[in-house]
């Protein structure tokens, strides 16, 4: 048996981390802090005071004092850098820190001052923003630093970066349970922003004449304004908004749908709303960008589609590109006979139990702590 | 005194001295020249296109992208400065990677080096260049603020200080002071006035527009436009150029803005805002040149009120003071153009001999690192 590590993670303050979270950041957050305290390790969260963890925990304000001062839903810096500071004050403490910071740098920018090493999970797409890309370049990382990314194509695009590793975001699939029959229609789901292509998932499915459900949490006003003058025009019959945060009902409308849309226009770093429809045994189309072709397998847990004509990142099943790609691969995935279906969906599946659980994601960072640990 | 090791910590966004804008810049330029003179170790933290005698080093090999800086002068400041805090938060920490080596460190990055006092052994004293009134109106600088309210502060001028909200531990009061030399004294006398600086709203340029229009004087604008001011700059002050006596100079360098500065009449200055210094009144008087400005900010400390120049309240609402000139805003101003232009040749020389004199006496840089070699020595010796 191995013995155990004292450990000291971070965590986005402008959310609480617990059980009940919706977005994908605090979520795997969470996980890690849980199953790391099952392993048997001494655990430690840096996050917002209204976090409900299984550690011990530290804070320098609630996720509501956080969001007041955040600009941009997740920039609350200066309170990020008065709990750096803290945890760069207890470093000595721990055997080893991980950032799971939305802002990563703020806390590598203390790594000058921190003795133990430092693991960095990038949850945010930096890389994809020419004036981050731009800063990186001049980034110089320490060898007490390590960079996890959560898909391959994170880690390629923003290379240079030394001493990186790409571990792929895992969730718990005994939640999120398989289904084997769905019923008949479409499902969208995320943050309702244009990031996000909702206004793209409608149009593609009024060509089908399918019914399509999207599901969306309450937004910030700010955001208001994509729901009420890009998709509010574009709803009718076919098409039902609701809104929710309820965890339960998002897993309820992942097992029953026919097929899960994500014809997203950004780069997204991991996608964690793919893998849980496909863990639900629901097949996912989605536009090739970001992690999108690591975690879909093409024609055997759903379809990728390239963005568009003048934007071709592979030869995929559906040869057709953006909206009218989306269009031809929601066909296809309808008039499948039950079998081919029904196997698509077991392949869903198994393709998150080997691939995306939190198991699977623990022990990746386990060995990596570990690795670090020795050779440090 | 003893020679020290001194480490400068500039923010990265432009070179040290600046090659156009760029008041903080220039500040930390003189600082750093003159301490190497005086015999001390100076390391210069700054943009890698920065020129120096001290040894530089740079973090960024160039300069960060400079629209963000214009914005931290800006009442957006605290909003915007978060956006590029990234590489503004990598500058500050590598700079004080090897913070030991030094007997302290002179730091000018707002608040951005404090985060990490705590972890460096060697003593840090930081120069708040930025508006104090603004930060502590922001929950967030407030907090940080507050936080490190005990910190070895130092102002830059007495208004810095009485307009903050919270009450830091400043060590000193520290005005700017520039190279009377490098300002050459003139005796010529043109008819126009002069208003110069960044085309803003803040600056006051609209109150000298009407002012000079209603006392019929001349008036030379010079300055930049940044694209956040180009609406202002198009729909406000543009139109005033039909008017013959209002011209606009474009962007001075430093020979042309002595040559504006001290040819005209006297500078505008109605500021709207309470600035913490206002280098250009200091250069200004340097060349002999009075100084009319509002009573805001920092002008009450360094215009002598009808002496080398004159302060105006204001407005009715806002008096700060008694002042030779008895109107308010911009009839004050109209009344203090008046009184120049009605000076005998006697007086009015009198009154840029005065000027000049103000400046070689209290706002040199002689005397200002006199100062900050004082406050370094009292840092040491506790």
């Amino acid at each position: 048996m191995q013995h155990s590590m004292k450990i000291a993670l971070t965590g986005i303050l402008t959310r609480s981390i617990g059980r009940q979270t919706y977005g994908g950041t605090e979520a795997i957050t969470y996980h890690l802090v849980e199953e790391l305290v099952k392993r048997g390790h001494d655990i430690t969260l840096y996050a917002a005071s209204d976090s409900e963890v299984s550690s011990k925990l530290i804070s320098v304000c609630s996720s509501s004092t956080a969001r007041i001062v955040s600009m941009n839903g997740d920039l609350a810096q200066p309170y990020s850098m008065l709990l750096s500071r803290k945890l760069a004050e207890d470093a000595n403490k721990y055997d080893i820190i991980h950032n799971n910071f939305f802002h990563t740098y703020i806390l590598s920018a203390f790594a000058p001052f921190i003795k133990v090493p430092l693991v960095h999970t990038i949850h945010n797409s930096y890389y994809t923003n020419k004036d981050w890309t731009k800063a990186l370049k001049s980034y110089k990382t320490l060898s007490h630093e390590t960079y996890v990314f959560v898909s391959k194509y994170g880690q390629q695009r923003a290379a240079p970066f030394p001493r990186s590793t790409t571990i792929y975001n895992g969730i718990d699939e005994k939640e999120y349970a398989f289904n084997p029959i769905s019923e008949d229609y479409a499902l969208w789901l995320g943050r309702m922003v244009p990031e996000k292509g909702a206004d793209l998932a409608i149009q593609a499915i009024k060509q089908t004449g399918r019914q399509l459900i999207l599901t969306t949490v309450p937004m910030e006003v700010k955001h208001n304004e994509y729901l009420n003058h890009t998709i509010a025009p574009l709803l009718d019959d076919s098409i039902a908004l609701h809104i929710s945060t309820s965890v339960k009902e998002k897993i309820q409308l992942y097992q029953h749908a026919r097929v899960f849309l994500f014809p997203i226009t950004w780069e997204e770093p991991f996608g964690l709303v793919m893998v849980e429809a496909m863990s639900c045994g629901t097949p996912v189309i989605a536009f090739a960008r970001g992690s999108a072709a690591e975690v879909i397998e093409d024609g055997v847990t759903g379809f990728i589609i390239n963005p568009s004509d003048k934007d071709i990142r592979g030869s995929w099943k559906v040869k057709q590109t953006g909206i009218e790609g989306i269009r031809e691969a929601v066909d296809r995935i309808y008039t499948m006979s039950d079998t081919q279906y029904t196997r698509m969906r077991r392949a869903c599946r198994k393709r998150v139990e080997k691939n995306f659980t939190i198991q699977k994601m623990m022990d990746a960072y386990e060995r990596l702590y570990r690795s670090i640990l020795k050779t440090n | 005194m003893k020679k020290l090791k001194i480490a400068q910590i500039a923010p990265p966004f432009i070179p040290v001295p600046p090659t156009h804008y760029g008041g903080t810049e220039a500040v930390i330029s003189n600082i750093t020249e003159e301490l190497v003179k005086r015999g001390h170790t100076v390391t210069l933290f700054a943009a890698g296109t920065s020129q120096t005698s001290a040894t530089l080093v740079s973090p960024f090999p160039r300069p960060l992208d400079k629209t963000a800086t214009d914005e931290l002068f800006s009442p957006l400041a605290h909003k915007l400065f978060w956006m590029h805090s990234l590489p503004y938060m990598q500058h500050v920490s590598r700079s004080l990677h090897d913070a030991d080596s030094f007997d302290i460190i002179h730091d000018h990055t707002h608040y951005m080096s404090v985060f990490y006092k705590d972890f460096i052994k060697t003593p840090m004293v930081s120069t708040y260049h930025g508006s104090l009134q603004w930060a502590s109106q922001s929950p967030i600088e407030k907090m940080i603020l507050e936080t490190y309210r005990t910190h070895h502060w130092i102002a830059i001028s007495r208004a810095q200080q009485q307009y903050s909200e919270v009450d830091l531990n400043i060590v000193s009061v520290i005005h700017h002071g520039i190279h009377p030399d490098a300002f050459s004294f003139s005796e010529s006398i043109n008819k126009n006035f002069v208003w110069l600086g960044r085309i803003t709203k803040q600056k006051g340029i609209e109150d000298a527009i009407s002012a000079t229009r209603q006392t019929e004087t001349e008036l030379v604008i010079s300055g930049v436009v940044n694209d956040r001011d180009k609406e202002f700059f198009e729909t406000t002050v543009q139109p005033a150029f039909t008017d013959k006596r209002i011209t606009y100079s474009g962007p001075a360098d430093h020979t042309q803005k002595i040559v504006l500065l001290g040819q005209a009449k006297a500078l505008l200055y109605p500021l709207l805002w309470e600035e913490p210094f206002g280098l250009v009144m200091v250069e200004t008087m340097a060349c002999g040149t009075p100084v009319i400005a509002y009573a805001r900010g920092a002008a009450p400390e360094i215009v002598e009120d009808g002496v080398t120049g004159f302060l105006v309240n204001s407005s009715p609402q806002d008096i700060r003071g008694d002042f030779v000139v008895k109107q308010t805003g911009v009839a004050g101003l109209c009344e203090a153009i008046t009184r120049i232009n009605n000076l005998s040749d006697h007086d009015y020389r009198n009154m840029r001999l005065s000027a000049r004199k103000r400046v070689e006496k209290h706002f040199t840089v002689e005397k200002m690192v006199d100062t900050y070699e004082d406050v370094y020595n009292n840092i040491l010796n506790t």
